[in-house]
C-alpha cells in the first residue's frame, strides 16, 4: 500500500506511539506481557507498516485510539492481546498529555522571548515617539491587529494626545478630540479590558472595528497615558492577548518615564551649565581673566588663598596731576567714567588693570 | 541530540524540533556531560544541542573531547549559552563548536538551523 500522508491528529499520536515503542523500558515491559500471557502480537500503522512485532499475519485486531481517533492496530492471536493495547493506548495518551503540556510551555516561552527582545529594544530608545511607535509595531505583531494608537495625557494641558498610531482611519484625530472627555477617563480609571462587540457598535469613532482592547500606561499609581488596539476583521481578543498587551504597556510605560526623566535631566544640566556661565561672566568683571592666567589658573573658583606667581612684567605708572581737586569738581558719575577710561587706557598698553587701581589710593 | 541539565529545556527544543521526528529524525537526549559523551561515542548524532553550563563535565569540554580527542569532526556541535555569557563564544568556537545559539533561543531559528544541518 502505498504511503500517504495521515491527517495531524492521527500523526501527532502515532508520533507518539513511537516514542513509547522506542522506550526500552516499554519494550521490556511489553515483551515480558506477552510471554507470561502466552500470546503473539505486533502492532502497525492504519498504512500496516509494522512498528513492533513480527508480522502481522495474526486472525484478531485490536484497534489502538485515543480521544476516538485510531492511528494503529494491534494485531494478535489471542483475545488476551486486548490487555496489551490497552497498555498501549494508556501509554500513548500520556505521552501525548506530556507533549500538549510541551506545546503550551514552548508558546509560553516564544511570549517570554519576545517581551525580552521588545525589552531590549526599549532600553536603546530614548525618545517618547521611538518608544510609541515600536510599542505598537510589536504589540501588533505578537498579538495581531489591523489598527493602534498609543494616547498620552498630558497634564498641564489635561488633553489626551495621540503619540503613535497604525492602521486606517481618516477620521482618527478628529474622534481623539471629540471624545478626549471618555479617553481621559478611561486612562484615570486605569484598567485594561476587553471591549465589548455591543459597546464598539454603539460607539460611532469604532465603527470600522469589530473588536477591541486597550491596556494602561502606568508607572506606581500613576497612568500617563493608554495603548488601544483594534481589528477590522471578526476576531475576539483573548484573555492571553490582553495580558500580553498589558504587558507591553508596561514596559513601554516605564521606558517613557525614564524618557521624561532623561530628558528633565538634561534639560537641568543645561539650565545649571548656563548660571555657571552668567556666573563667570559677572565674575570677570571685578576679576579680569588676565589676572587669573596669571596665577596659572582658568577659573576664579580654582584660586586659593595664598596662591602667587612670581613673574618678571613691566609696569607703567600713570599718575594724574592733581586728581584730588579734579575729582572734587566732578560728580560721583563724571568721576567714576573718568577713572574707568583709564581702565581702557591701561589695556591699550596690555597691562594688568590692577595696576591703575594702585594709583588712586 | 539534545543535551542540557534542565529538562524544561530539553522538553522546549524536543518539541522546537518535533517536525522532525516525521522525517525520521531520531531525537536523543542527554542531561550532563558525562552522559552526553557516552551517547555520543555510542550513536554517533549528526547534529548535538549542546548546554555550556552543566554539572558533570562542562559542554565546552563535551565539545572539546568530542573535536579534539575523539577526532569527530562531522559530529556538527552547536553551543546553547544564556544570553550575557557572549565572552565565551571564542572560547566555545575554540573549543571547536561549529556554531553558538543564545538562550532563551528562537525556536523558528533553532529549527530552520537542524533542517540545514540535518540535510548536508
Amino acid at each position: 500500500m502505498k504511503m500517504t500522508t495521515p491527517d495531524k491528529r492521527i500523526r501527532t499520536r502515532l508520533r507518539a506511539l513511537k516514542h513509547v515503542l522506542k522506550d526500552a523500558k516499554t519494550n521490556r515491559l511489553l515483551t515480558k506481557l506477552c510471554e507470561e500471557l502466552k500470546l503473539n502480537c505486533s502492532i502497525a500503522d492504519t498504512q500496516e507498516t509494522v512498528l513492533w512485532g513480527p508480522h502481522i499475519n495474526f486472525p484478531l485486531q485490536y484497534p489502538l485510539s485515543d480521544n476516538d481517533i485510531a492511528y494503529a492496530i494491534l494485531y494478535t492471536d489471542q483475545e488476551k492481546g486486548e490487555l496489551a493495547a490497552d497498555l498501549i493506548n494508556s501509554l500513548v495518551s500520556k505521552d501525548i498529555e506530556k507533549k500538549k503540556i510541551g506545546n503550551e510551555v514552548l508558546g509560553l516561552y516564544r511570549e517570554i522571548n519576545m517581551i525580552y527582545d521588545f525589552s531590549e529594544k526599549l532600553s536603546e530608545k530614548i525618545e517618547e515617539n521611538a518608544i510609541a511607535e515600536m510599542a505598537l509595531t510589536e504589540a501588533s505583531q505578537i498579538i495581531g491587529a489591523t489598527h493602534g494608537m498609543f494616547l498620552m495625557h498630558q497634564a498641564e494641558a489635561d488633553e489626551v494626545v495621540l503619540l503613535a498610531a497604525f492602521g486606517e482611519d481618516d477620521a482618527r484625530e478628529k474622534n481623539i478630540a471629540e471624545q478626549n472627555h471618555l479617553l481621559k477617563e478611561l486612562i484615570k480609571r486605569g484598567t485594561s479590558a476587553i471591549v465589548d462587540i455591543e459597546r464598539i457598535q454603539a460607539n460611532p469613532a469604532l465603527r470600522h472595528l469589530k473588536a477591541m482592547m486597550y491596556a494602561p500606561l502606568k508607572v506606581k499609581n500613576r497612568t500617563m497615558g493608554m495603548v488601544i488596539l483594534g481589528h477590522a476583521d471578526a476576531k475576539e481578543f483573548k484573555a492571553a492577548e490582553l495580558k500580553l498587551l498589558t504587558t507591553i504597556a508596561l514596559q513601554s510605560a516605564v521606558a517613557i518615564e525614564s524618557a521624561q526623566l532623561f530628558q528633565k535631566g538634561l534639560k537641568a544640566a543645561q539650565e545649571r551649565e548656563d548660571a555657571i556661565k552668567s556666573i563667570h561672566q559677572v565674575s570677570q568683571k571685578f576679576v579680569p581673566t588676565e589676572f587669573i592666567k596669571s596665577l596659572g589658573k582658568n577659573r576664579l573658583t580654582e584660586v586659593s588663598l595664598g596662591d602667587l606667581a612670581e613673574k618678571e612684567v613691566t609696569v607703567m605708572f600713570v599718575d594724574i596731576r592733581e586728581f584730588t581737586s579734579i575729582s572734587e569738581g566732578l560728580s560721583p558719575k563724571d568721576n567714576f567714567l573718568f577713572i574707568n577710561s583709564f581702565g581702557r587706557l591701561a589695556i591699550l598698553f596690555n597691562s594688568p588693570l590692577y595696576l591703575l587701581s594702585c594709583l588712586f589710593r | 541530540m539534545i543535551v542540557d541539565d534542565e529538562s524544561h529545556i530539553r522538553m522546549l527544543i524536543e518539541q522546537t524540533l518535533e517536525d522532525l521526528e516525521d522525517e525520521g529524525v531520531e531525537l536523543l537526549f542527554a542531561e550532563n556531560g558525562e552522559q552526553a559523551l557516552e551517547l555520543i561515542q555510542k550513536e554517533k548524532p549528526n547534529l548535538v544541542f549542546l548546554d555550556v553550563m552543566m554539572p558533570k563535565m562542562n559542554g565546552m569540554e563535551v565539545c572539546y573531547k568530542v573535536k579534539k580527542e575523539l577526532k569527530l569532526p562531522d559530529i556538527y556541535i552547536i553551543l546553547l549559552t544564556a544570553k550575557g555569557q557572549e565572552v565565551d563564544r571564542q572560547k566555545g568556537l575554540e573549543m571547536g563548536a561549529d556554531r553558538y545559539m543564545t538562550k532563551p533561543f528562537d525556536p523558528d531559528e533553532m529549527l530552520s538551523i537542524a533542517e540545514e544541518v540535518l540535510k548536508r
